[in-house]
Order: structure tokens, then sequence, then C-alpha cells
């Protein structure tokens, strides 16, 4: 039950769709809070870098964050269900994350990215996160000699 | 699909845990290998794999040994803030079975190979974890320490685990605010050099502490300690102004002094107390209690008022003698302004048995009342329903009853409880799960 004074904000993503956030909740994103304290007065708030797919995660996630009564091993569990993604998908949460600069958000995504990657080779790192090989084939040579332990 | 910035980049390699995946990373692309020079760990494990293949005839020679490995990390980064080394499992423990080995390649608090690295990184040094390989270095005794605290001024966090550690040359380290010591043989056993080297330490955790005979912790900046000692110790006794967390675990001290008066979250476990003594736990908000003896114990704790949060586990069931209360009696006796309580199996069996709520002054107790947490293991349905249903009427601000169910329990038994109780009272908030013995315990959320 919200009380009377007990604002609401309206979040717009880049393509355009609306979602209703307490500002409470919102503010959890240090941009919209910035955004808020600074007297923004739009009737919704545009967020460029972030489209539906992404803003419905985040406010679910904003909205776990925001409940008092869930303790902190709820708050664990959730967090492992929520991260069970597709790792572009994980990715695209790290980017709006930052964007949105919501520390709780990111922390968690991060975390989730790098236990992803225990054991990856050397071409799943670039696959997964769209890298080239920008090695000569030498300098790659020489950077696999400096760090052969890891290929034993 | 937007490519990650460098910043962003760099906050997930510094989380990997593992130096070996890092180096991988550096490997994939000569962004990721510039950007890795920023990060100021070093986490290295030496894997099961790794191990055995250092020991196989086959592989061994071309296996770079673990030590080297690490002192070539070393060298690589400028600035190094953080250094962790250890065995994975199932090296950690001594339920490794290769009990013969006289090798020292992983004898990682070996302090003579501290001094090949420590001296190179110390300036920046706030952080070190090292997790020995106990087979090797359990019969070694090492002055690591001494190493450590002539060098790293500026360490904050130190964490050994299964090392036999030295306080000899032990200099005093005004700036380490954490220490962990984890299956630990400590010459130190009055813990006075610990106190003297450490002043400022804030969280300490002792766990598995062997060595110890009269232990004493007394800091003054203490705020959390966590003392997980075997039946050795003849006393123990804490001494902490500042002290707000206590988790602690032994067996029968002859003496256990605690002096905490800022403490509000305790975990007490202890088989029997010889002598208790417990100095102004004026802010006690949360207890979890645990004994063997409990309604001893329980005639020894004076301070139950503050207390709002209760969690009581027994571990031997005791029969009250002829008119004597009962132990939910002396518990609320003890603690009348708890709120939230959670009756762990052989506590629940007890009250089950010995219910005492018949009189007036129980019904008054119980007026605060609000969360009811137990495990019931459902021997007789009956009784369990007429106890859950004697607790509904007894306290009136009972908003919410979380009940578990063993898991071994038939499910057609579970069911009939589950409904009898949820049709009996509906201004209750039910929640309901299974619990079993080493597993972990899973809510059932929309009833069955």
């Amino acid at each position: 039950m919200s009380s009377p004074e007990e604002k609401t904000l309206i979040l717009k993503s880049s393509d355009n769709e609306e979602f209703l956030v307490k500002e409470s909740v919102a503010v959890q994103c240090i941009t919209i809070k910035n955004l808020v304290e600074d007297g923004c007065d739009l009737d919704a708030i545009p967020l460029l870098n972030v489209d539906s797919k992404n803003l419905a995660w985040i406010i679910e996630f904003m909205e776990k964050y925001a409940d008092s009564t869930s303790t902190d091993a709820e708050k664990k569990d959730f967090d492992t269900e929520f991260v069970k993604k597709p790792f572009n998908d994980v990715l695209g949460l790290i980017l709006a994350a930052n964007y949105l600069n919501f520390p709780a958000l990111m922390d968690v995504m991060c975390d989730a990215c790098a236990n992803e990657m225990k054991l990856w080779s050397v071409e799943q790192v670039r696959e997964k996160f769209h890298i080239q090989n920008d090695y000569t084939e030498e300098e790659e040579k020489a950077v696999r000699a400096e760090n052969f332990w890891a290929f034993e | 699909m937007e490519d990650l910035p460098p910043p962003l980049l760099l906050e997930i390699l510094s989380r990997l845990g593992d130096s070996e995946d890092l180096a991988r990373c550096r490997v994939a692309s000569k962004t990721l290998n510039s950007i890795a020079r920023d990060i100021r760990s070093i986490n290295l494990q030496c894997s099961y794999d790794r191990y055995t293949k250092s020991r196989s005839p086959h592989t061994r020679s071309s296996i770079t040994p673990f030590k080297e490995i690490f002192i070539k990390l070393i060298s690589n980064l400028e600035i190094v803030e953080s250094v962790s080394m250890g065995v994975e499992k199932p090296l950690r423990y001594g339920a490794y079975d290769d009990t013969e080995d006289e090798e020292s390649d992983l004898y990682l608090s070996d302090e003579t190979f501290s001094m090949e690295w420590l001296p190179k990184v110390c300036r920046e040094l706030k952080s070190i974890s090292i997790s020995d390989f106990w087979v090797q270095s359990c019969w070694r005794r090492s002055d690591v320490l001494s190493v450590i605290s002539s060098h790293c001024l500026n360490l904050s966090d130190l964490d050994v685990k299964n090392a036999w550690l030295s306080v000899d040359g032990l200099n005093p380290m005004p700036n380490l605010t954490s220490l962990t010591l984890e299956f630990i043989r400590l010459d130190d056993e009055d813990l006075n050099k610990i106190n003297e080297s450490f002043p400022s330490l804030q969280d300490l955790n002792l766990i598995g502490v062997g060595g110890l005979r009269e232990p004493r912790i007394h800091l003054m900046h203490l705020k959390t300690c966590q003392c997980i000692v075997s039946n050795a110790p003849n006393s123990l006794a804490i001494i902490a102004p500042n002290l707000v967390k206590l988790k602690l675990v032994c067996v029968k001290p002859k003496l256990l002094l605690i002096e905490t008066p800022l403490l509000s979250d305790l975990h007490l476990s202890i088989e029997t107390a010889g002598n208790f003594k417990v100095k102004n736990l004026h802010d006690l908000r949360k207890l979890h209690l645990e004994s063997a003896g409990l309604r001893n114990l329980l005639g020894t704790f004076p301070f139950g008022k503050t207390v709002r949060n209760l969690t009581v586990v027994s571990t031997r069931w005791e029969v009250p003698v002829g008119i004597s209360k009962s132990t939910f009696e002396l518990l609320l006796n003890v603690f009348p302004n708890v709120s939230s309580l959670t009756l762990t199996p052989g506590a629940w069996s007890e009250f089950e048995t010995y219910p005492g709520l018949g009189g007036l002054e129980s019904r008054h107790q119980m007026k605060e009342l609000k969360i009811i947490t137990a495990y019931l293991t459902v021997n007789d349905i009956e009784m369990t329903i007429s106890t859950v249903f004697s607790i509904l009427e007894n306290c009136p601000k009972l908003s919410d009853m979380a009940l578990l169910i063993h898991r071994d329990v038939v499910s057609n038994v579970t069911n009939n409880l589950i409904s009898r109780c949820m049709a009996h009272c509906s201004r209750i908030r039910w929640k309901w799960g299974l619990w079993k013995e080493e597993t972990k315990d899973a809510w059932i959320t929309d009833g069955i």
C-alpha cells in the first residue's frame, strides 16, 4: 500500500515503452536519482540507452532490492535465478546498469559474468565478448609464451 | 550488440577469481592484455588437476611449479594490493589420502618462500590470503607471521588457513583490521601475542584453531568475532567493549567469560557451561542458543529482556523434573519480549511433549510473539496439530507461522497437516517448507 505522498515515475525505454515505477524504488539508479533531485519535470524520463527488454528486468531487480521485507537469503536466491540468462543478455544488463549507475545490479551482473568465464579457453573469450584477435602472429606467440603456464 | 568499454571490461576482469583465467583473457586480445595490467590483485589456486600432473611421471616435467608461476605473476604487476594463493578442493583438508608428502612445492606458508615475493610488493599490499596444503604444512612450523609483520606495514586483511604458525618475532601491525585463522595450529596458547600485535582488529575469526589453553581475546576495537574451538581450551574469555556480533562455538570450557556490553547479535553453541560469566548484555537483540544443557544455560542467562529474535537448538532432549517449568515456559521467562522465535527440531519436540501452556503467566508472556518458525518431525500428527493450535490460541499478536516439515514424513500426512492448519486459522500468514539434516531448507511458496 503506497501512502498518498508516494510519487510514481514514468520511465521510457529507448523503444518508447513506458514503465511505472515508484520514485523510492527508481532512485536506486543514481542517474535517475540525480535527475529527480535536479527537479526534472518531464512527464516521462527517457532512458535512451535502455531498451524495454532490459528495462523490464532492471525494474524487476530494483523492486526486489527495494523491498524491505526480503531477507538477505531471499535476495541471494533471487540473484541466483536472475542471472540465469544468455551471456549476451548478461552483457546487455551490465551496460544498462552502468548507464543508469545502479551499483547493486552492477555488482551482481559483473560477478555473474566473471563466474561464467571460469575455465574459458582463449577462443571462448573472443567469441563470447565479440572481440577480434588483434595480435600479429609474432605478438600472439610472445604473449602465449609469457603466459605458458595457463595452458598446461 | 554494443561492445563493452574498457572500464567495464576492467571491472569484470578484476572479479575473475583466478589469475589463470585472467592469463587466458590476456592472450585473447591486445585490449584485454593492456587492461589486465591495471589489475592489482593476484589469485592463484592450485587445482587438483595441476597437482596430479605434477606428481605423475609422464606429465611431471611439463608442469611449471606452482611457486614459480606465483613469482612470475608478482613480477608482472607494478602494484599489487591483494594476494590470494591456495589449493583447491580436494587438496584442502586432511581428507586427502597422500599423507606421505615430504615435498614442499605446495608449502605456501613457508617463510623462505614468502621472503621471495613479499619484499617486492609489501608497500601497497593490503590483503593476504593463504590457504595452505595441509599435508605439507601441518608438520612444519612457520615463521611467516614474523615476515609479514616486518614487511607489510599497510596490511589490513590477513587470512591464513591450514598451517602451523609460530608467533616468534611477530611485530605489531597497527593497520590490520581483519584476521582470519582457520584450521591453524597456533603457538600462542593464551592469544597474548595476537592481542598485543593486532590492537586495531575489528573483525576476528578463529575457526578450528588448535594449541590454545586459556585463550583470552582482549581487543578494544573488535566489532565482529567468530570463535570456534575444540574441547581443549580450559577457559575462554572475550573482552571487547565495542563488539556487536559474536559467534562462539565451544564444548565445555571450565570458565567462559563474555564482557561485551554493546553486543547485539550472539550465536552461542556450547555443550555445557561450567562457570558461565556474562556481563552486561543490555543491547542484545538477536540470539541463537544451542546446547545440550539448554535448561541450565537458560537459568544463568540474565540478559534476555532485550532479545527480539531468538533461535533455540536443543541438542539433547531433557525431561523436566516434577512440576518444574517446560523449556518453552523457561524460554518465555528469560526472553519475554521475543517477537521472532525459531524452534529447531529438538526444541520443538520437547515443546510438543511438555507444552506447559496452561498457566495464566504463560499467556501473558507470549504477547509479543509475532513470528514463529519451527522444524517439525511429525511423529504424531494429532500432537503436532494440537501444539500448533494451542500456540495460535495463546499468541494474540502472532502474524506469521513458518513451519518446515521433515522430508521423510509421508506426503499425505504432510498435506493433512497443512490443510488442517490453514483451515483452522486464516488470519495468520502461513509459510510451509521441507527440511532434512545436511540438506538446505526448501520453502514451498504456494502451499500444496
